[in-house]
């Protein structure tokens, strides 16, 4: 007996003095519910403080069936009164699944809807349906449909920002979850037994440089050109020279990002940072501008043209057969001769490599443009000292370099904002949710030629757009555009080598008072013509003179300086 | 009592040092209280714990009421929040750059290639303004717009003449107005 009551009380002693803490601990965590406090999204916003892409309030719809068993309720009863509710329009949801969610006794937890408005779940709360419960789970809207879904990106299943600005910006969208804890009896809260509350802060939101409209014409002009040319893909980047700011950067095929079980994977990123292509003549304006920076040409300098000439055992030819010309500089950009363009870089002296390489790395070049998005690649230019015999010749023109289509763009920025480079920026600022708006550093300018340099590299790209040059159709009577076409040998790893063409167009106006850069490049055109002065140049044209009313940017009025292309 | 007779102590005084034995009184006292009814009392203290009842009550109700309003007024606030966000979504839906070139574009409004600019305070042109075609635009391209509807434009004529405030929201950002006045001050 004594033995007996001795286990007992050694068992009791156990209990109450040993285990006693460990098994306290174990009853303050079941009585314990920890929630966490989601922090709102911050919004992606346009250069007008436009939501682009917004988090607003939304309610998913759960249940517990072992409850609504254990209340006596029928699932089918419940499943048609909220059916009735939910869907999109409502009413389309499917009954049978909600039934047999409902009544599946096997689990406390069963998502009836994703993400639905604070509206229907009012109504729903409404039918006082018990068992039924509303867990806040926001979610992202595009209020202006999808304009700018590869800059923009969108939200992964776990909340995380999966691509574009969503991704590059996610730590400083998403804010801070908070979190709350609380001891509860059967679901409902102790009173006086206290609540550990930690707020969210919420996410900071990104006013961007984009203009919506720009973005919305760039986008359409450019998906129309790639189907009419049944073309691989292409892109459109707008900027503003004299701040660097990219208003529009769109690329085609795009896609929906309320849709994304559509997407094919290949056009998740933003091809206008993404993709890399030879620039082809569009890099004979860095040629150029190098070649009267150093001193060594005018525009009027004069440059015999041959048919052909050969260099390092390799034979270069021009677009067009022709016999020898009597071109001036500015004939060799305008019709965009190779051989002028090679026959320029002769005079360079025997530092001719590194003077190249020198201005091409200026220019933007084989470095990253600095926008920050993910996926961006920065090209590939190699030293003068990895130059193939071959390619000291094809790079005055744009081949055997790559490029990405702001890096290309940048180069012309660099030339309408008068010699000076500005970096390319796609963030304005800051919005906390207090509204402060908080500005973004401002973008770093080296002087890259000097303005007279500029100055004469840009009239000389006038006559590009004239009759005389390759891209009369990149015109827009009144203005002054200046610009230059790039039709390259495009590689292509499918086939191992140069097959198929990109086709491009980048350009300013108004060409005496700089105020838009805009660049169109089409990859692999399969249908109809494939030069850029025939292809790209319209697409030019449309988005420009769309960008040029909207941002309200009168003509100059002043007359084109009209330099002799021959002699 | 400072002008009282010199002659000898006040009276009060006096006639304790008079008597000084006499302590009898005491039993006159006894059975005053003894005699009394205690109803009045009790009544008292009833009446008084009825009226701390009542205000308590009507105190509790206020605050209760107090309480009702909060909530009410709380659920009102969190109705009109997601009303807002709701009208939010809605008017930046319109006022997206595809809806609203759709709309234009059922007004019979077309793009317009060729900007020009009309200067109102000197009256000069700038650019070359030329009627914009009146064909449909060239607009293979699905738009972008959910809620994009079919574009009249192929149908419509031009002597179509655009009310004046949907001239404006298109010229805002659909530039279809081959008039619009854009230049800046």
């Amino acid at each position: 007996m004594a033995f007996v009551l001795s286990l007992f009380g050694g068992r009791l002693f156990q209990l109450q003095a040993v285990d006693a803490v460990n098994y306290g601990a174990s009853a303050a965590a079941a009585r314990t519910q920890d929630y966490v406090l989601t922090a709102t999204r911050g919004a992606i916003l346009d250069s007008a403080g436009r939501p682009l892409a917004e988090s607003v309030d939304a309610v998913d719809i759960t249940a517990d069936p072992v409850q609504v068993r254990s209340l006596k309720q029928d699932p089918a009863v419940y499943a048609s009164k909220l059916a009735a509710l939910l869907g999109n329009p409502p009413g389309s949801v499917d009954v049978g699944k909600l039934r047999a969610k409902l009544s599946d006794v096997t689990t406390r937890y069963v998502l009836l809807a994703k993400q639905i408005t604070p509206q229907v779940w009012n109504q729903v709360k409404a039918l006082g349906l018990s068992g039924v419960y509303g867990v806040p789970d926001a979610k992202t809207v595009y209020p202006s449909g999808p304009v700018a879904s590869n800059l923009v990106g969108f939200i992964d299943g776990s909340g995380k920002g999966a691509a574009g600005l969503e991704r590059a910006y996610d730590g400083l969208l998403a804010g801070k979850n908070g979190r709350i804890s609380y001891q509860a009896a059967d679901g409902a809260e102790i009173p006086t037994a206290g609540i550990n509350e930690q707020a969210p802060v919420p996410g900071t939101s990104i006013e961007t440089t984009i203009d919506a409209a720009i973005q919305w014409a760039a986008q359409r002009t450019i998906d129309a050109q790639v189907s009419a040319s049944k073309a691989e893909s292409g892109t459109v980047v707008v900027m503003d020279p004299r701040t660097g700011a990219i208003l529009a950067l769109a690329t085609s095929p795009s896609y929906d990002q309320t849709n994304l079980s559509a997407v094919n994977p290949a056009d998740l990123g933003d091809r206008a940072v993404s993709e890399v292509y030879e620039p082809g003549s569009v890099a004979k304006v860095i040629t150029m501008a190098a070649a009267i920076q150093q001193g060594v040409a005018s525009p009027t300098t004069r440059v015999v043209v041959p048919g052909a000439i050969q260099r390092e055992g390799t034979v270069f030819h021009d677009d067009t057969a022709h016999a020898t010309e009597h071109l001036t500089l500015t004939g060799v950009l305008a019709e965009s001769s190779n051989i002028g363009t090679i026959e320029t870089t002769d005079t360079f002296g025997p530092d001719r490599d590194q003077i190249l390489y020198r201005y091409l790395t200026e220019f933007g070049f084989g470095r990253y443009t600095g926008l920050n998005l993910p996926g961006e690649s920065a090209g590939l230019l190699a030293p003068p000292s990895k130059w193939s015999g071959s390619q000291r010749y094809t790079i005055p023109f744009g081949q055997g370099l790559s490029v990405n289509a702001v890096q290309a763009t940048s180069v012309f920025a660099t030339i309408a904002d008068a010699g000076a480079r500005v970096t390319p920026n796609l963030v304005k600022g800051y919005v906390d949710t207090g509204g402060r708006f908080t500005a973004a550093p401002a973008a770093s300018r080296t002087q890259v030629v000097s303005p007279g340099t500029a100055h004469e590299v840009e009239q000389m790209m006038e006559s590009v757009v004239s009759e005389k040059g390759t891209a009369p159709a990149a015109k827009i009577p009144g203005y002054r555009v200046a610009g230059k076409t790039g039709t390259a040998n495009r590689f292509d790893s499918r086939c191992g080598g140069y097959c198929g063409y990109t086709a491009s167009f980048i350009g300013f106006a108004p060409a005496d008072d700089p105020q838009l850069v805009v660049s169109a490049v089409i990859q692999d055109p399969t249908s109809g013509p494939y030069f850029g002065g025939s292809i790209a140049a319209p697409v030019f044209q449309k988005v420009m003179s769309f960008a040029l009313q909207s941002l309200a940017i009168p003509p100059t009025g002043t007359k084109p300086p009209n330099l002799p292309v021959q002699w | 009592m400072s002008a009282g007779p010199p002659e000898g102590p006040p009276d009060s005084i006096r006639g304790r040092v008079r008597r000084p034995g006499r302590v009898g009184p005491v039993a006159v006292i006894e059975g005053f209280a003894g005699r009394r009814s205690v109803v009045p009392f009790a009544i008292l203290v009833l009446c008084l714990l009825a009226a701390g009842l009542v205000i308590l009550l009507l105190l509790n109700t206020a605050l209760d009421r107090g309480a009702f309003q909060i909530q009410a007024a709380q659920k009102r606030r969190s109705q009109l929040t997601d009303r807002q966000q709701e009208l939010q979504l809605s008017l930046a839906a319109l006022s997206a750059p595809g809806a609203l070139a759709s709309q234009a574009s059922a007004l019979g409004l077309v793009p317009n290639p060729r900007p020009a600019f009309l200067n109102p305070s000197s009256g000069a042109v700038l650019g070359v303004p030329t009627p914009a075609p009146t064909t449909a635009a060239p607009s293979p391209s699905p738009s972008p717009s959910p809620s994009a509807t079919p574009s009249a434009s192929g149908t419509a004529s031009a002597t179509a003449s655009p009310t004046a405030p949907a001239s404006a929201s298109a010229s805002a950002s659909a530039s279809a107005s081959a008039s619009a006045p854009g230049a800046r001050p």
